[in-house]
């Protein structure tokens, strides 16, 4: 009976981690993972191979290697769409260049030289086929975070200028990742998130972005990354002061920051739904006009004003 | 001639073409089918092939689609307006016109409300427009005025054809389909000329009345604002809204005169449409021009005069580059000759009246086709003009859009009086009744007979 229980006991633990490894199948970090590793040589007559696969979840290393006999000036920079990931340049010095991704994604996905070389045309055709995988274990994304410490903001001459750091789990930078900046900017009722630039990420992972605001007061500014390679997407927002290039110059004098055009702002913002009630009370009237003449029908049928014989 | 028996021989005489076909009534709407059919074939094209099958592009994103939307409105403004001013103002002599305005009205905003659907290459992107439009955009609000203003001369229509519906139902009897005879008494809501029944289609017939004169000049206003509310060199301008109504109200009248020449032609209707009502209708064409020329000095005089970034090249090519034939034919074909035949009382006879009108809805055509095109050719930033040409889809989209226009009138006038019967007589009983003491019974002619 005892080895029953502890039986069933042994069942019900293994149960358990089947089911919290089903909600998190075996998903391990990306550096955690052996990746696939793929050699693809630029040669003079084009990519070599030109078509590889992996399955999906897996983590992929695809080295370039620069192999030119014929074009030793050639130099390179590849890229892989679709994962927005590119490779450090290639050239007669340094022939070897390694991307790496994790293939979450199924699908076709070019690689191709990314720089106007002579053998441009030539080196437009990689494919990478990311096969669903078989439902096995994959590899997660590397967690990355967006940080822009009080510090990292300044103003001078009505610019605002943000340093932005890309970094990972590890707090770790990141280098070569695309920030898309946006403000949150509302509008006659609405809001949304406007892109006001993007700027890359250098070796240290900062991302240096000037802004000349033409909105006085209080700004969101958002960061976004879109995540790259074997890096998930993250995104920041803070709080900015701005304030009008030519209110820095002439002084705040010139132009209240609260003045007549925040009463204008104000006013835009019931614009919409003055238009849709005046929409709406117009159909009300030709629902009234169209209920008139179903009464007109209705005459005669001992209702209202139904005196047949009038 | 009693109210009666000028009843009787209207009914004859307008009731006619409703139960007969002839064969040039077949050839014309056969016609006009294939011409619908054949655009209809051009769309199921640009629809498989996309945008790019007709002569937009990144540079110039509107074509013939968006002037024959802009067109189209300005013709639909004309019909109801004047019918309601008329009403309110209780002038005579509308009453053998109004159907006919009511009907331009409506056919021409059938073909407007599709055009921006056709320009935006996908239909279900209409949906898109309802699910993720921003209602700061001009764009939206067409979206939401020009449905209403169709709905609100769809009911205008119909309200003023309840009594014609019920004449029809009653007199027609065998004469028509089954089908057609339960059309009219859909139409005729079972009218029996009660006067509860009359109160309540004044009512109606009143609120509408006062209702569509805003609304048509908020449609025109709207359609404007589309350019004026936009940055580009050709549109900056405040008198935009005006300006679009005035031209609308010009081109509108212009196609009333056509549309009824045509029809006092073909239905032999000079007893009814005289040479008094198109010597009315030309007073208003050349007033409604010299505003529309006003306008357009007004508008011209101040954008030469300061002649701002942009608008000097632009200004280059409509009076002295490519579009100048455009420009100029414009101006003289479809504006001042129109004007100066309408307006002396001697040139103004019927065969001038109806080229000069045709030449003014040619000229307003193409001014709506200046206004849209050069603006977008002219590059924002250093590089060259964009270059338009209409493509075989837009020419044939555009001309079965015509013929569109024209099938839906050509239906109607075989399903519905074209001349509005109970108005003519509700007239004649009001100058009999001031002309008799004491004053006759009250007007109760459409009341069923036998």
């Amino acid at each position: 009976m005892k080895s029953r229980r502890l039986a069933l006991a042994s069942l019900a633990i293994l149960l358990a981690f089947t089911v919290i490894a089903g909600v998190h199948p075996l998903a391990t970090p990306a550096v955690a993972q052996e990746a696939t590793k793929i050699t693809v040589k630029v040669t003079d007559s084009g990519l070599d191979p030109e078509t590889i696969e992996v399955e999906q979840g897996k983590l992929v290393e695809i080295t370039f290697i620069w192999d030119h006999k014929a074009y030793p000036n050639e130099e390179h920079i590849m890229v892989l769409e679709g994962y927005n990931v590119e490779s450090d340049k290639i050239d007669a010095q340094h022939k070897e260049a390694t991307i790496k991704i994790v293939a979450n994604k199924p699908g076709t996905f070019t690689f191709k030289c990314d720089l106007e070389c002579d053998l441009h045309d030539f080196l437009q055709n990689g494919v990478l086929k990311v096969k669903t995988g078989s439902g096995g274990g994959g590899a997660a994304l590397t967690k990355t975070k967006i940080s822009i410490e009080p510090a990292a903001i300044s103003i001078k001459d009505g610019k605002v200028t943000v340093n932005a750091s890309l970094l990972d789990d590890k707090d770790q930078p990141i280098p070569k990742g695309d920030i898309t900046f946006f403000i949150n900017q509302s509008f006659a009722g609405r809001s949304g998130l406007v892109e006001i630039g993007e700027e890359r990420t250098g070796p240290v992972g900062q991302a240096r972005f000037v802004y000349e605001p033409t909105l006085t007061g209080t700004l969101k500014l958002t960061a976004k990354f879109e995540g790259m390679g074997i890096y998930d997407a993250s995104e920041l927002a803070v709080d900015i002061p701005a304030s009008r290039a030519f209110q820095a110059e002439f002084g705040e004098s010139v132009l209240p920051a609260s003045g007549h055009s925040q009463e204008l702002v104000e006013l835009k913002d019931w614009a919409p739904a003055a238009l849709i009630s005046l929409i709406a009370l117009i159909w009300a009237a030709f629902i009234f006009i169209l209920y008139q003449a179903w009464r007109v029908s209705r005459v005669g049928d001992g209702g209202p004003g139904g005196d047949a014989s009038a | 001639m009693n109210a009666s028996e000028r009843q009787q021989r209207l009914e004859e005489r307008v009731l006619a073409p409703l139960t007969g076909f002839s064969q040039t009534w077949f050839i014309w709407t056969g016609c006009l089918i294939a011409l619908s059919v054949l655009g209809f074939i051009a769309y199921a094209y640009q629809v498989r092939d996309g945008l790019a099958v007709t002569g937009m592009g990144d540079d110039v994103i509107w074509g013939v689609y968006i002037s024959n939307f802009v067109f189209f409105s300005g013709l639909s403004m004309a019909g109801t307006f004047i019918s309601a001013i008329l009403r309110l103002t209780g002038a005579e002599w509308r009453r053998p016109l109004t159907r006919f305005s009511e009907l331009t009205t409506v056919a021409a905003l059938s073909m407007c409300a599709l055009m921006p659907a056709i320009d935006m290459g996908r239909p279900d992107r209409l949906w898109h427009l309802l699910v993720y439009g921003r209602l700061e955009s001009p764009l939206l609000w067409d979206i939401l005025v020009i449905p209403t203003y169709l709905a609100a001369s769809l009911i205008y229509l119909f309200l003023f054809l309840i009594p014609d519906s019920a004449l029809l139902r009653d007199r027609t009897g065998v004469r028509v389909s089954g089908a057609r005879h339960r059309l009219y008494s859909i139409f005729g809501v079972r009218w029996r000329g009660l006067p509860e029944q009359r109160r309540r289609l004044e009512l109606g017939g009143t609120i509408m009345m006062l209702m569509i004169i805003p609304l048509g000049v908020a449609t025109h206003s709207v359609v404007s604002w589309i350019f004026g509310l936009t940055f580009r060199a050709g549109w900056n301008s405040t008198i935009f809204a005006p300006y679009f109504a005035v031209g609308a109200l010009y081109s509108g009248t212009a196609m009333l005169i056509t549309v009824m020449f045509i029809f006092r032609r073909v239905y032999h209707l000079e007893e009814y449409l005289t040479e008094k009502h198109f010597q009315y209708l030309a007073i208003l064409l050349a007033a409604f021009g010299i505003i529309y020329l006003y306008f357009t000095f007004a508008e011209y005089l101040t954008v030469t005069y300061k002649l701002e970034g942009g608008e000097d090249l632009l200004l280059g090519e409509l009076f002295f580059g490519r579009y100048a034939p455009l420009v100029w034919f414009g101006f003289f074909g479809g504006q001042l000759l129109p004007v100066v035949i309408a307006a002396i009382p001697k040139t103004r006879t019927i065969p001038l009246l109806v080229t000069v009108s045709v030449l003014a809805n040619i000229g307003m055509w193409i001014k709506r086709f200046v206004i849209v095109v050069p603006s977008l050719s002219l590059p924002l930033m250093p590089y060259a003009w964009g270059v338009y040409t209409p493509t075989a889809a837009e020419i044939f989209i555009t001309i079965a859009s015509f013929a569109g226009f024209a099938l839906l009138i050509t239906i109607f006038a075989k399903l519905f009086p074209i001349i509005s019967i109970w108005e003519m007589t509700e007239g004649w009983e009001e100058e009999h009744s001031a002309a008799e003491v004491p004053p006759a019974m009250p007007p109760a002619q459409l009341a069923p007979q036998g």
